[in-house]
């Protein structure tokens, strides 16, 4: 990785990462697929993110445009990083750090975008209702968020102004939703699904909910949330039909997790929780809303 | 013939996940589980299915073969070959997970083993809930295949109460007769949507890229014929020689082993026409046409080679005939290069060159798609001698790829015009981590998507394109060609008959 140059020019800054990937000694071209706008409310938060968009840049090059609100003068600065892979073939990503008042920052963030490619908007910590999440939203195809810091409100809150809408929360759920499905594989199984009143939760709150939205929406019918207890992580999933218990669950948090069948031997599941870098690498290669999400939103 | 299992109503809770990996409950027997491809790429490739969770929740693996083992011996034996081949490292908890999936059950291959396969079968079934949905993987010597697939039908393991599907490896016969022979036994237990024969070319992520190359571009597909395009070139070099595998190289040679398959198939998926939709029949129909529309190879269009003693990247190599176990007076060729000639409204009159050879100056393969020259050049004879005609090379391996030679003004007071590359990495772009093309096939077998596996017409047609030219060289001697060379002097003359020259990988 370069190291971060300063300026308080956005006019430089194309400048300044054109020398940063040696374009200017070298003619090296670049390849990015996208742009990635990154609202971090705190310096804390910038760090976070520089650090997941470490990990997203080798499967998305990218353009990162970081913009924190402060109440000072614009400063911006800028870096490149690249990687290299197995076969000695290298990526860079660019990242521009903009701090900035809040009403500065659309216009600072705009003539940063690259032309012609798809913008996304991560939004970190609750969704704010003043004009810059608008104005930001506006500029992005899609907007990232998570439940987990804004609520399931702030998410139909970034739905409103931002269309497309995509949330941490439930990608992180997707081994879950996969494990609960693969109970009801079987032909027997699957009719069982069709007596489920209620499903109970041990998770946190968005979480539970998020789950119990989607089991309503994907079987059309009202299903009852029980909360079992209000953990850090998703505990367990638990399913009751006609006396039977169908259930997953997951002690402590290694990568592997239990499935019971009525009838069937307990099998293992895939319960991984991947990084948050991990999930917005995910969510930055689909462009197009998740129709199931906001089903489970809307029902959950 | 195996009836079609009536399919059970959908989960509702499945709609949207899994894209991309396979979710019905299956168990996955393997024939010849103790063998090398299974060591080296079945159960490495299972593995690493696990490892990304695209493996059905409800899974199981029964590998079957004749050495006496337990299932502990087996779960022993797959970590060694995991641990030796997989291309992740193995990860103590997933396997401990996965390990409980794999399954052991000795036996020959007749009724008599089939019958305790299929019991056994039912007990993983009622224990797993893998819902009697099968995908047998015929992992043997070809010699076997017949044999497998009788008994299979004898003892109804081909009519299990799911889905059967069985994956067939290369070669589909050693010419049109036997491959029609060898049909007509798996016909008699599998209808043909039940058949999965795996050319693993087909599974490399830069051969499925020339699909997406062809038809998610719109600005090549108006210059993909014979009005624009002057000739193609398709080459799939080795750097290796015959290794150990002197014996079945002595049967095959380069016809058989590279261009009846692989070759043929990269070649259609260069040549054909656009598919309606990227789905199994679409895209097979398409590679049957095109196939059909080919003409068989003959002689007057053809020359073979056989490696001599030479020096490849720095080190001497011996030649075919000194490779251990190579009769003296062998004449099976390790290098083959041919005109193909294709009968339709796009290609007609544009040829296609292909070769293909061992200990060739390197390992690469690539579609070099050389365009006509300007109809007229409006510059000066010596500002364009050194300018060459456009051509679009799609490299295959390595370092996948495309390059775009085109002319641009060289900065001289003079004008002068020079050729240029412009070259896009696939790697520079995406450095995710490419799966095996094991992984990639073997989860679409279990996913029941036959896009990416052969199907019987063109196996048969494939055949019908190089069985003369098998029969022509069954006498006579191919021409020696130095190690580290790109063939014999016979292949640049065959191009340049037609006025036109190989390029340099």
């Amino acid at each position: 990785m370069s190291g971060d140059d300063e300026t308080s020019d956005l006019a430089a800054v194309e400048s300044m990462l054109r020398a940063a990937r040696g374009g200017d000694r070298t003619g090296s071209v670049r390849a990015i697929t996208l742009n990635l706008i990154v609202v971090a409310p705190d310096a804390d938060h910038v760090d976070t993110s520089i650090e997941a968009l470490e990990h997203v840049g080798p499967s998305h090059p990218l353009r990162a445009i970081v913009a924190t609100p402060v109440d000072a003068e614009l400063r911006a600065s800028v870096a490149s990083s690249c990687w290299v892979g197995a076969s000695e073939r290298q990526v860079c990503s660019e990242r521009v750090v903009v701090a900035a008042a809040a009403k500065a920052l659309p216009s600072a963030v705009t003539s940063l975008l690259v032309p012609d490619l798809p913008v996304f908007l991560w939004w970190q910590g609750p969704f704010g209702e003043d004009g810059l999440a608008g104005a930001l939203s506006r500029l992005a195809s899609r907007v990232i968020v998570d439940s987990s810091e804004c609520g399931l409100e702030g998410v139909a809150a970034a739905q409103l102004v931002g269309g497309s809408v995509a949330d941490l929360a439930w990608a992180g759920l997707l081994p879950w939703r996969d494990a609960v499905a693969g109970l009801f594989d079987g032909p027997k199984d699957a009719k069982a699904l069709e007596r489920i009143r209620a499903v109970d939760v041990r998770g946190p709150e968005n979480e539970a909910r998020l789950m119990a939205g989607w089991l309503r929406s994907a079987l059309d019918s009202e299903i009852e949330l029980r909360r079992e207890g209000r953990t850090h992580h998703l505990e367990r999933v638990t399913m009751q039909t006609g006396g039977k218990e169908y259930l997953v669950e997951r002690r402590g948090r290694g990568r592997l997790g239990t499935a019971i069948v009525p009838g069937l031997l307990d099998y293992p599941v895939l319960l991984a929780a991947p990084p948050r870098s991990s999930l917005l690498a995910d969510e930055l290669s689909r462009l197009s809303s998740d129709r199931l999400f906001e089903r489970a939103l809307q029902a959950a | 013939m195996a009836t079609t299992a009536k399919r059970p109503a959908p989960n509702p809770l499945r709609a949207g996940l899994r894209v991309g990996g396979a979710s019905e409950p299956t168990v996955f027997v393997i024939y010849g589980a103790t063998g090398d491809l299974s060591q080296r790429k079945l159960l490495p490739a299972i593995y690493n299915l696990a490892v990304r969770g695209l493996l059905p929740n409800r899974f199981a693996v029964i590998g079957y073969a004749r050495s006496e083992m337990d299932n502990e011996a087996f779960r022993d034996f797959a970590r060694a070959a995991v641990e030796k081949f997989s291309r992740t490292p193995v990860d103590d908890h997933l396997w401990q997970a996965f390990s409980e999936t794999l399954h052991y059950q000795s036996g020959a291959f007749d009724e008599e083993g089939f019958r305790v396969l299929g019991d056994r079968l039912e007990a993983i079934d009622a224990a797993h809930g893998t819902g009697g949905n099968r995908v047998y993987y015929l992992s043997t010597p070809a010699s076997f295949f017949p044999v497998i697939v009788q008994a299979m039908g004898a003892t109804r393991l081909n009519r299990p109460p799911g889905f059967a599907r069985v994956v067939i490896e290369k070669p589909f016969g050693h010419d049109l007769e036997s491959a029609r022979e060898l049909a007509d036994v798996v016909h008699r237990s599998f209808r043909e949507n039940q058949i999965y024969r795996i050319d693993h070319y087909l599974g490399k992520e830069t051969v499925q890229n020339i699909f997406a190359f062809r038809f998610a571009n719109a600005i090549f597909e108006p210059v993909w014929n014979n009005t624009h395009v002057d000739h193609v070139q398709i080459t799939v070099g080795e750097s290796i020689g015959v290794e150990h595998r002197a014996a079945f190289y002595e049967e095959t040679g380069v016809v058989r082993d590279i261009v009846q398959n692989h070759l043929l198939q990269v070649f259609a998926l260069v040549a054909m026409e656009p598919p309606a939709a990227f789905d199994a029949d679409p895209i097979r129909d398409e590679k049957a046409k095109l196939l059909r529309a080919t003409k068989p190879m003959t002689i007057e269009n053809a020359v073979r080679g056989q490696y001599g003693e030479g020096y490849v990247a720095g080190e001497k190599v011996a030649g075919y005939l000194d490779e251990p176990n190579v009769p003296p007076d062998s004449n099976t060729p390790t290098f083959i290069a041919a005109k193909l000639e294709v009968g339709n409204w796009r290609w007609a009159g544009t040829p296609f060159y292909i070769r293909a050879g061992k200990r060739l100056a390197k390992r690469v393969t690539e579609v070099a798609v050389q365009f006509k020259r300007p109809p007229h050049l409006p510059f000066p004879t010596d500002a364009v001698e050194q300018l060459e005609a456009n051509a679009l090379v799609l490299r295959i391996q390595p370092d996948e790829g495309i390059s775009l030679r085109f002319g641009a003004k060289a900065p001289t007071p003079t004008l002068a015009l020079r050729t240029v590359n412009m070259d896009f990495l696939y790697g520079a772009s995406f450095l995710a981590e490419v799966p095996e093309a094991y992984e990639t096939l073997i989860l679409d077998a279990m996913r029941g998507d036959g896009t990416l596996f052969t199907r019987q017409d063109s196996v048969e047609r494939s055949w019908e394109i190089v069985d003369p030219l098998l029969g022509q060289w069954r006498k006579g001697t191919p021409q020696v060609y130095p190690s580290g060379s790109w063939g014999p002097d016979l292949s640049d003359e065959l191009l340049a008959r037609d006025g036109r020259r190989w390029r340099r990988p």
